[in-house]
């Protein structure tokens, strides 16, 4: 009991609501908006995404909202199919790096020592070179589809994680709960999984929303450059890349750019305010 | 107002630096320089190692060959560095004469001896041109003649020697820094960096710098021995994609955009002009199939699924999407060849029949992979991804499973190269401007037919009509035979000829002498 009441000592005071926030309620109503788009493509989009006729590059009309592609495919169609894409791998990836990045970070600062050096300076190493181009090697390594584009961006967003995981365990190890904890005979995975997680999941949880927005640009980066998502599947990247092959037919590109420019958007509006609402202290340092 | 005597001095010194400035600048020429813009299809600028069209672009204007062709021609061969030739009766043995005023760059006269290394470095580093040079002999007997000698009846010779991997460097040279014709020299040359750094030809440019992903830079040479003298004192060649070249050359900042689409290249304004060469239609896009790739299908040795395949692709949609000019591939040999096939045989869709041989074939549900060249690969503007995307609805209308792994080129390439695709999409373009080049490439055993699993020995008939066209000597029964040798191919080759894409050139108007070349594509020492 003593130890519940040390540990809420601990919860961040003064959160400001989710739902206080005009900005977060844009980013939500964003990201509502493609999540039923994409539920709902099947019945929603007027055409098959892919399917081609002989005419091409159709400017936008009251048939093709927002016009066709060099196969004659249907843009607006294509774009809600391609947030079937874009979402929820952007989601997955964001998952599996704060998964992979918070073992690593949790064991690092829990070990400490040789374990805490050599995971730091796998972590530095990952951490030297620059993402996009990390990630495109390893997407053109393992060949190029959605898939990889995926474990890709995983292999490159980890360490992030890892960093904050690590910093956050040293803090709390110091802390006399956890010191309790173990005199009262507490396993390592105990101590770990009931006394340090709590002081994880939020920082954990605010920098994952905050990184949505990066991985889908980075996802939509792959495919832009041909190692993501491959024909036909509709994906925005993929379908920016079309666009600028043909930048003189505008709405190629224009629109699947919208949407990654409107979901990045949104999901950074999103992040800033969980991490208004769950990290304070943070955004209190920020806002100064 | 007090007029200083320093200000004077100043005022009148300044006068001066500007008057003398003003009456200097003129004798100070401008550079004339010519910007070429293109996707780099290139792998190194020596003669026996680049097989591809940039390569060729540049090392037609670093180096020199025995004979050349003029313009966008590519059917009568002109005089490079032989000023004459004769063939003998046989078509086995083909005598050249060197120009006696031919020189390279650097002011040595070329002799037999240079062309003779040239030749048999080719032959022996065993580079991807080096095929060129199978069933020739080479040999000086003096040093202004130079034989070549086939075993066989070989008329294609003649067109072969124009190929730029043919072209003759300066021996002494190459070989003063690494250089080998031995029989070793695929591992004995070490000649490549070298020629990188600098070029050994007598063409009417020299090599300036070189860079595999940028720009490659060329001089002109000031000891150019020939009539047509280079037209620029630099031309660069960089590396660009399509659409900043469309940019580009609307906005002046490039004199030539190669690789524009025909939709490209419309609404382009008046400073531009669009070239469309004779030698439109020379490279074909083309789906491979590859029989020995699945052994627990043998989909693609299966001559039903093949048949499936053939009868199944929507050839109009594919011609609608290249564009203006282009053509459906009637044949695996161009229409600019002898012996092409006409539009009335080209494979016309029959989905009916397609269905029929698909549920034939028995593969069902079994997906089939079809890699390409994917991350934004296009030649003459055409998309490898979208033909990509336009093959695989017509095959998953007939039921095919079709699974769409483009790679980028350094992946693509040698995964197909080394026969480990089930099924490929690629183009060719001719080595040497002949119709030999195509029975030479695709038939059971030769280089494309390997790469599709199609060993030696798979099909007699084909492979008989591909040796007897390549030793016939008279035009009327090569044509004949090379007519037939493709209605076979097309009955149950594991090759199905796509597409002829429109080959378009732009040009700013400035720019006199722009000309489609098939093996060349743009001829920068006619560029004026």
């Amino acid at each position: 009991m003593k130890l519940n009441l040390l540990k809420s000592s601990n919860k961040p005071k003064n959160s400001e609501s989710i739902w206080r926030q005009p900005l977060a309620v844009v980013g939500i109503g964003i990201i509502a908006t493609w999540t039923f788009l994409a539920v709902f493509a099947p019945w929603i989009a007027p055409f098959d995404p892919n399917a081609q006729d002989a005419d091409k590059f159709l400017s936008p009309s009251s048939v093709h909202w927002m016009g066709t592609d060099e196969l004659n495919r249907d843009i607006w169609s294509r774009i809600v199919y391609g947030a079937r894409i874009s979402l929820p791998y952007s989601i997955l990836l964001v998952f599996l790096s704060a998964t992979l990045g918070s073992i690593v970070g949790a064991i690092s600062g829990y070990a400490g020592g040789k374990v805490d050096s050599f995971l730091m300076r796998v972590t530095d190493i990952f951490f030297a070179f620059p993402g996009i181009v990390l990630a495109m090697a390893v997407a053109a390594a393992l060949g190029p589809q959605i898939r990889n584009a995926v474990i890709a961006i995983t292999i490159v967003a980890w360490p992030v994680y890892a960093r904050l995981v690590r910093g956050l365990i040293l803090n709390a190890k110091q802390n006399d709960y956890v010191t309790a904890s173990a005199l009262l005979g507490s396993s390592s995975r105990r101590t770990m999984f009931v006394d340090l997680r709590p002081n994880l999941s939020g920082p954990v949880f605010v920098l994952a929303s905050l990184e949505v927005g990066n991985a889908l640009l980075l996802l939509s980066g792959l495919s832009f450059l041909g190692l993501g998502a491959q024909p036909p599947t509709a994906e925005w990247g993929a379908m920016v890349s079309m666009g600028a092959a043909n930048f003189d037919r505008w709405w190629v590109g224009l629109f699947p750019g919208l949407a990654i420019l409107t979901a990045v958007l949104a999901f950074n509006f999103i992040g800033d305010a969980l991490r208004d609402a769950l990290d304070p202290r943070t955004a209190k340092a920020l806002r100064d | 107002m007090k007029i200083s005597f320093k200000k004077v001095a100043s005022i009148a010194v300044s006068t001066a630096l500007v008057t003398t400035g003003l009456v200097a600048a003129p004798a100070i020429a401008a550079t004339k320089n010519l910007t070429v813009e293109t996707v780099f299809q290139l792998t190194s600028t020596d003669p026996a190692r680049s097989f591809e069209q940039t390569g060729n672009m540049i090392n037609r204007a670093l180096y020199e060959t025995l004979l050349t062709y003029k313009g966008g021609d590519a059917s009568t061969q002109v005089p490079g560095i032989a000023s004459k030739w004769s063939v003998n009766a046989g078509a086995t043995q083909f005598t050249f004469t060197i120009d006696s005023r031919a020189k390279f760059a650097d002011g040595t006269k070329i002799t037999s001896a240079d062309v003779v290394f040239s030749l048999n470095r080719l032959k022996n580093v065993k580079g991807n041109p080096s095929s060129l040079m199978n069933g020739i002999t080479v040999s000086a007997p003096n040093a202004s003649t130079v034989v070549l000698t086939t075993e066989k009846a070989t008329p294609q010779v003649l067109a072969i020697v124009t190929s730029p991997a043919l072209g003759i460097l300066n021996s002494k040279v190459v070989k003063a820094n690494g250089g080998s014709d031995a029989a070793d020299a695929n591992t004995a040359d070490k000649a490549l960096e070298f020629l990188k750094t600098q070029s050994a030809g007598s063409g009417p440019y020299v090599l300036s710098s070189f860079n595999l992903t940028t720009e490659v830079v060329l001089n002109k040479n000031t000891k150019y021995w020939g009539a047509a003298k280079a037209g620029y004192d630099k031309i660069i060649v960089r590396n660009v994609p399509v659409n900043v070249q469309r940019l580009n050359v609307i906005k002046g900042s490039s004199s030539i955009a190669v690789d524009l689409s025909p939709d490209q290249a419309t609404n382009l304004g008046n400073k531009v002009n669009v070239v469309t060469g004779k030698a439109s239609n020379v490279f074909f896009f083309y789906l491979s199939q590859n029989s020995t790739f699945s052994p627990a299908t043998k989909f693609t040795a299966d001559a039903k699924c093949i048949e499936a395949v053939r009868y199944g692709i929507n050839y109009k949609k594919i011609v609608r999407y290249a564009g203006l000019g282009a053509i459906q591939a009637p044949g695996i040999i161009p229409s600019f060849f002898s012996g092409a096939l006409s539009q009335k045989d080209a494979i016309v869709q029959d989905t009916a029949r397609a269905k029929t041989a698909f549920d034939a074939c028995g593969i069902k549900d079994t997906p089939v992979s079809i890699g390409y060249w994917g991350d934004g690969g296009a030649v003459n503007g055409l998309n490898f991804g979208s033909l990509a995307a336009l093959v695989e609805e017509d095959l998953r209308a007939i039921g095919f499973k079709p699974k769409l792994t483009g790679a980028p080129i350094a992946v693509s390439l040698p995964l197909y190269r080394d026969n480990k695709e089930e099924m490929g999409l690629w183009l060719w373009g001719p080595d040497w401007p002949d119709s030999t080049n195509y029975t030479e490439s695709f038939s059971p055993g030769t280089k494309v037919g390997l790469r599709m699993g199609w060993a030696a020995g798979s099909d007699s008939v084909i492979t008989n009509l591909q040796t007897q066209a390549s030793t016939e000597t008279n035009a009327k029964k090569r044509a004949a035979l090379f007519t037939e040798w493709q209605k076979e191919m097309n009955k149950r080759s594991p090759l199905i000829p796509l597409v002829q894409p429109a080959a378009i050139l732009v040009a700013n108007k400035s720019v006199r002498g722009v000309q489609d070349h098939p093996i060349w594509k743009v001829n920068l020492s006619e560029i004026k």
